[in-house]
């Protein structure tokens, strides 16, 4: 194998690679959100689940919890402060 | 209340020098600097932006640790005092993603993957969020879609323009009740409640959180 082939290669195993890891299966339907142990996720429109936000890593003030709530007119799953 | 247009040079240049410090950022400005001149006419030739004019002043673009700004700062202008601080610590939460994924894996992403780069600009406007809400007290109900809506100039879906207004929404009520997510956000309120308390809401001076 000649080093042009071989750099071929590697560039052919990086794209394939990546339309791998870029195009996963659906697992959520967009938009759809969720308490998952103290992190907030919502899904995005490849239907993977993304961090909103880990309500274990606030460091502002008292204990948070995940939870539902209304904002900006919308039902949301969000970090709120834990109820004594 | 003091006017975003009134807000003193000095504040902003002071929180332009921590922040840069905080974040080994050094802001340049984008007209005349080659890399944006040459970006701006291969996005306008493509028409991913509408002009070369639109790229370059209507826009604030990080490469690397370097952003491109299209104001003199300090100075009022089309950009107001008040967002030349916001956006400034918007870029600062890029810089702090790249540091946090990895430069190279940070700019893979936002290239190649709508979603992705969707996550990204969700998370660096939540930092807008949090300024927002420490300047006007208040999360206005329509603040998550206007700011989602300017995603629309980024070449993402409507799907994933509805990502972006349900991300903000959901980090509202965490802001609202006095907590912290974003690291940019937490180190330019810091900043600002020491050197410029004066442009605080009093509602959220006054606020009594619930462990207070």
């Amino acid at each position: 194998m000649t080093r042009g082939d071989l750099v071929v290669s590697l560039a052919v195993a990086f794209v394939l690679g990546w339309l791998c890891t870029g195009c996963p299966a659906p697992v959520c339907q967009t938009l759809a959100s969720r308490c998952s142990g103290s992190r907030v996720e919502l899904c995005d429109s490849r239907g993977q689940w993304t961090l909103v936000a880990d309500c274990d890593a606030l460091t502002s003030g008292g204990e948070w919890e995940c939870g539902e709530t209304v904002s900006a007119g919308e039902t949301v799953i969000a970090c709120l402060p834990e109820h004594p | 209340m003091i006017a975003d247009s009134d807000i003193s040079p000095a504040t902003v240049r002071g929180f332009h020098a921590f922040m840069c410090d905080e974040y080994d950022a050094t802001v340049k400005p984008k007209r005349g600097a080659l890399a944006m001149e040459a970006a701006a006419t291969v996005l306008a030739t493509v028409q991913i932006q509408r002009s070369r004019d639109a790229f370059l002043d209507d826009y604030v673009t990080t490469i690397g640790r370097t952003v491109y700004v299209p104001f003199d700062v300090g100075v009022d202008g089309r950009w107001s005092c008040w967002e030349q601080i916001e956006i400034l610590a918007h870029e600062c939460e890029h810089i702090h993603q790249q540091d946090t994924t990895g430069a190279l894996a940070h700019g893979f992403d936002y290239l190649m993957s709508r979603a992705r780069r969707s996550h990204i600009e969700a998370e660096a406007y939540a930092v807008n969020l949090e300024l927002h809400h420490w300047r006007r007290g208040t999360v206005e109900d329509w603040y998550p879609r206007v700011r989602a809506e300017s995603m629309h100039g980024y070449g993402v879906s409507d799907a994933d323009v509805a990502y972006v207004r349900r991300f903000l929404a959901s980090r509202a009520p965490t802001i609202f009740a006095g907590g912290f997510l974003s690291h940019a956000g937490r180190s330019a309120i810091a900043w600002l409640d020491r050197h410029a308390p004066e442009l605080r809401s009093p509602s959220v001076r006054d606020r009594r959180l619930p462990w207070a």
